[in-house]
């Protein structure tokens, strides 16, 4: 009966309890991608804790010779290992494996792109096997061997056909870099394609055929969870240098057994996980950290918004109901039963939302994780394990919360109101102690009433203020993403050009000539030495590595230097450009010189170099030279490049020149790169738009709920100025009216606010990396956010519009009599 | 005459039926004078002065206000027509409580090209020392001056009063009377009020006595009695 009455009285506040029921599933959906997130930073972080554990380790042998050895040193199949692990690997010796250096060495692992074309064959000549004596070889194998497609080739006592020639692909490197794959000497190996009734033929137990040895330690077994960097690391487990792939009936490749065929002994190396602190661990954990703080901090203070408007809505609910309740008590319906039946109700209205709530962010969590766990590495993440549980149970945490938060505020308080009062809804306000109106005196009439209803409705404009702050944060956000990497991506890709570069990577006491001989200068050279030593924070180990790069970029926009000031750095300087990061790192300032070993000597000669200029620039530590300083400086043969970039698409012939006049250079288009970064690209596009969806409906929601409180709070008033001849647009521009320049300001206000605080953020989170990112926010795009959020106010200003329509002055009126 | 009402009908949907607030009212108020709707409770008076004084809607009929039509208003007309010409006092008083006595009158001021001083009025209604001073500082005698000069401020033509002094004494009442019936004499404001009280009817020019949403009885005064000569009750 009680609830019969409750809810036949809630009807007529349908408007409002929708508007609750939303406010809800908004909170629930950001408790949910809270959790989202938490639990995929959590695994990461998780993740990297367990990678960056440094006593753990894995071996494993590769089986080259020592003229392998420098090109394996050289080649980049293990490069990008270290950036992207935030590791350390050391090469160490093994017995049988004689070099002239230390054998210290720093070695990545090439970054693993699932885009690639993996374990499959490129035919270049004939045919792909497929009868049971034939095979396959590679084109320089067939040269070497002085042989031609349709000769015979024995191979462990067995004769075979050469059906063709072509190209194979390894786990560790795509196609496009399949003339590049590390391929043995080939009178000593023969990587082959056979048919699968020739694989089977094969002994594969033979003494002549040698698998790598692998080493497992702890370092790869993280939570014996999968993930697609393990399947990496498995396939780098029964990584073979060379495969035998096996056709199928189809003649398709096969993977199912793989082996070398080795014709003599080996050396081989070991890889061994650097076991000393590696100093960007601690950053990266700070950084992991970081973000999951301000996400959460983001989530909850969004969660609380929400939560709050929806407990202020209720509150304007309760109180719509007094005549109602006041009628009941006076038929004699005890408090008790009064109260159990207005909060079932709610805590009916606060079920519905939340599960729904809870199930949108449960989906929409499903839906992220199946499209883009390859992506974003969320394949079997315990993300969804918990999050839809994880969200009815905050949220039925957070229901408590707000029914006990109105009992106690809403329910028990007009309940316990005198009954006469109730019945002839007496406002039980407290009347104002001040005279607001006399601080805004010399306002017109409208702006002094406008303010004074703001102030008088000031938590309920604080809320929609936050409201609005939090929306404009978020579409700002949307186009502040949208413009930084498209800033980024224009100052990369922007222009034609050419240009050349040295990149030196990480790597100490390098001496070996033949390697810069053979055009291969990937290296990186010790610091030795900087101005004002004894003022670092840390001594200098030693073991300082600058990063150089050198670029003949005169008509390029590649690397788009600027000053600490904004201003491009043009590359006629005599001299050098440091990055703020290496400038702070290191105490210099511009115009010290510092000292550096020269790798490329045997003797490892040092080398004075003098910082012309700083760069704000968004890359690690690095310093940056002119191509030909840096050659001359280092005595380096002019056409000792190992890139070639172009903002043009290459024909075939141009990369095979290109290529054919330096072997060891790598050549980027950046039609290419724009390929490779289409998927991020269009992942942050959606990102933006559903960002930008979310913005809108908050602000919405905030606009629409808190103008109808208002109005439904105000209607007496409201119908005391329509009776006077005030038409309904005065009066919304008296009630309302001044939350749009409200939303203006507050927009407006944010975009200064918002750049500042990210790039600070940014700055902070990344400080200990030396590495920062421009934040750019375009103002044209900002004015469509503006936009966007004045056609959101105007929506909620109609609807609102109409409330004020629908007010019958004669009713509303004689109600408070 | 200046309004001229015929076969004014307002029905309220009750239950499965329909109550007729008004049944075919003809009734009309002159310029200038002071008019009084009498009646029990439910007889439809307050319903005829919520009519005549746009804030409500008839089903049918015609009430002509200076020869023009306002029962066909729409809303937005409606508010010119509240706005230009006429002011409302109801019985309680219906200030802003968060307003000052002062913006409260601003709040009839601002509508009004012909305006009224506003320290001219707060004078008229005697209460220029509690200009500052919000609704609940003041008596109910002082917040019903403050309707009234909310009211006068817009100098309308016309001042519908839905039982201006229900809710007072006799002495705030006569007050109140007093000064409505000084307003009606000093600016020419046709006053139209509906009462309880009998005895306000000997300060009317003219008398509509109501029962069931029908008029009774239309009696015309030919002498008026001051707000102080008359009984109260």
């Amino acid at each position: 009966m009680i609830n019969k009455i409750v809810r036949k009285s809630m009807n007529k506040k349908k408007g409002l309890l929708f508007a609750i029921i939303v406010l809800l599933i908004i909170s629930a959906v950001f408790v949910g991608i809270s959790h989202f997130v938490y639990d995929t930073m959590a695994n990461n972080y998780e993740q990297i804790k367990i990678d960056s554990n440094v006593e753990d380790f894995r071996i494993y042998t590769l089986p080259v010779d020592d003229e392998q050895f420098d090109q394996i040193y050289t080649d980049d199949v293990i490069s990008g290992f270290e950036n992207k692990f935030s590791v350390k690997l050391e090469l160490e010796e093994i017995a049988n494996y004689k070099s002239d250096d230390d054998g210290e060495r720093n070695y990545s692992i090439i970054k693993y792109n699932s885009e690639d074309q993996i374990n499959t064959i490129i035919l270049d000549e004939g045919e792909l096997p497929t009868g049971k004596n034939q095979i396959l070889i590679q084109p320089q194998a067939l040269v070497q061997a002085g042989l031609s497609i349709g000769d015979s080739l024995t191979i462990d006592g067995t004769d075979y056909t050469i059906s063709g020639t072509g190209y194979l692909v390894e786990y560790l490197m795509s196609a496009d870099f399949a003339n590049n794959v590390l391929y043995p000497n080939f009178d000593k190996y023969m990587p082959v394609v056979m048919s699968p009734s020739a694989y089977n033929n094969l002994d594969v137990d033979s003494d002549h055929l040698t698998f790598n040895e692998v080493y497992k330690g702890k370092f790869f077994k993280y939570n014996d969870k999968q993930s697609k960097r393990m399947d990496i690391y498995e396939k780098m487990v029964n990584y073979k240098p060379l495969n035998i792939p096996v056709l199928d009936d189809n003649g398709m490749p096969q993977i199912t057994k793989t082996g070398q065929l080795v014709t003599e002994e080996v050396n081989r190396f070991l890889f061994v996980l650097d076991r000393q602190v590696n100093p960007t661990i601690s950053s990266v954990e700070n950084e992991i950290q970081g973000s999951q703080t301000t996400f959460i901090f983001l989530a909850t203070l969004l969660s609380i918004i929400t939560i709050f408007l929806a407990t202020i809505l209720v509150n304007s609910v309760f109180k719509a109901q007094r005549r109602e309740m006041g009628i009941m008590k006076a038929e004699g319906v005890s408090i008790p039963k009064l109260g159990f039946g207005f909060a079932l109700y709610m805590a009916i209205v606060i079920a519905i939302g939340s599960t729904v709530g809870a199930c949108i962010s449960t989906f929409a969590a499903e839906v992220f994780r199946g499209i883009y766990s390859e992506t974003f590495m969320l394949k079997d993440y315990a993300i969804t394990s918990g999050t839809i549980n994880l969200v009815v149970n905050d949220l039925l945490k957070v229901g408590i919360v707000m029914l006990v938060i109105i009992y106690f505020v809403s329910i028990r308080k007009n309940l316990n109101t005198p009954t006469l009062h109730l019945v002839k809804n007496i406002n039980s306000e407290k009347a104002p102690k001040h005279n607001i109106g006399r601080f805004f005196k010399k306002l017109s009439f409208v702006r002094k009433y406008q303010l004074n209803l703001v102030l008088r409705n000031l938590s309920k404009t604080v809320l929609l203020a936050f409201a609005v702050i939090v929306s404009s944060f978020l579409l700002l956000l949307g186009v502040l993403m949208y413009d930084s990497v498209h800033g980024m991506m224009d100052d990369m890709y922007g222009e034609n050009f050419k240009f050349s570069y040295v990149v030196m990577y990480s790597e100490n006491n390098i001496k070996n000539e033949d390697e810069v001989e053979n055009g291969m200068i990937s290296k990186s050279m010790d610091l030795v030495s900087v101005p004002r030593e004894d003022q670092l924070e840390e001594p200098l180990t030693g073991n300082e590595t600058v990063n150089f790069e050198a670029y003949d970029f005169d008509n390029s926009t590649t690397v788009n230097l600027t000053d600490t000031e904004g201003n491009k750095l043009t590359n006629d300087y005599d001299g050098a450009i440091a990055s703020s990061g290496f400038m702070k790192n290191y105490n210099l300032q511009i115009g010290d010189t510092i000292t550096v070993k020269n790798p490329f000597k045997a003797d490892g000669d040092e080398v004075d170099i003098e910082i012309v200029a700083e760069t704000s620039d968004y890359f690690l530590p690095y310093v940056y030279m002119p191509l030909d300083t840096f050659q001359s400086t280092f005595n380096i043969r002019d056409d000792m490049i190992n890139g070639y970039q172009s903002t043009e698409s290459l024909t075939a012939a141009k990369k095979k020149e290109i290529l054919k006049a330096d072997p060891g250079a790598f050549v980027y288009e950046a039609a290419d790169m724009e390929e490779m970064m289409g998927d991020s690209l269009r992942i942050l596009n959606i990102v933006i738009i559903v960002i930008a969806i979310l913005a809108s409906i908050i602000a919405f929601v905030a606009l629409y709920s808190i103008s109808s409180v208002i109005i439904e709070s105000n209607s007496k008033t409201i119908s005391v100025m329509k009776v006077l001849g005030y038409s309904s647009k005065e009066v919304r521009t008296m009630t309302i009216g001044i939350y749009k320049w409200l939303v203006i300001i507050i927009y407006l206000g944010s975009i200064p606010l918002l750049e500042y605080s990210i790039q600070s953020a940014v700055n902070t989170a990344m400080a200990d990396m030396d590495f920062s990112i421009p934040i750019n926010l375009n103002y044209g795009l900002s004015l469509l956010g503006l936009g966007i959020i004045l056609i959101v106010y105007l929506i909620a200003s109609n609807l609102t519009y109409k409330k004020i329509e629908k007010i019958k002055l004669s009713e509303s009126l004689k109600a408070d009599e | 005459m200046q309004y001229e009402c015929h076969n004014l009908v307002k029905k309220y949907h009750s239950g499965g039926g329909e109550l007729y607030a008004l049944k075919n009212v003809d009734v009309n108020f002159e310029a200038g004078k002071i008019s009084t709707i009498l009646g029990p409770s439910g007889s439809g008076k307050t319903t005829l002065l919520n009519m005549v004084s746009g804030l409500d809607k008839i089903d049918s009929g015609e009430i002509l206000f200076e020869g023009k039509d306002i029962s066909g208003y729409s809303e937005s007309k409606l508010s010119k027509y509240r706005r230009d010409n006429t002011g409302f006092i109801f019985q309680s008083y219906n200030l802003i409580s968060t307003l000052t006595v002062r913006e409260n009158i601003e709040l009839g001021e601002y509508l009004s090209k012909n305006s009224l001083s506003i320290d001219e009025i707060l004078e008229e209604v005697g209460l220029t020392e509690h200009a500052e001073k919000f609704p609940h500082q003041l008596s109910g005698g002082q917040q019903q001056r403050v309707a009234i000069a909310r009211v006068l401020v817009k100098n309308p033509k016309v001042m519908f009063c839905d039982e201006p002094t229900g809710a007072l004494d006799e002495e705030s009442g006569r007050k109140v009377l007093e000064l409505l019936q000084n307003l009606n004499s000093k600016y020419g404001t046709t006053l139209v009020m509906v009462t309880h009280n009998p005895n306000i009817a000997d300060m009317s020019h003219q008398v509509i006595y109501f029962k069931n949403g029908e008029i009774q009885e239309i009696k015309t005064n030919t002498e008026v009695m001051s707000a102080y000569e008359i009984e109260w009750s």
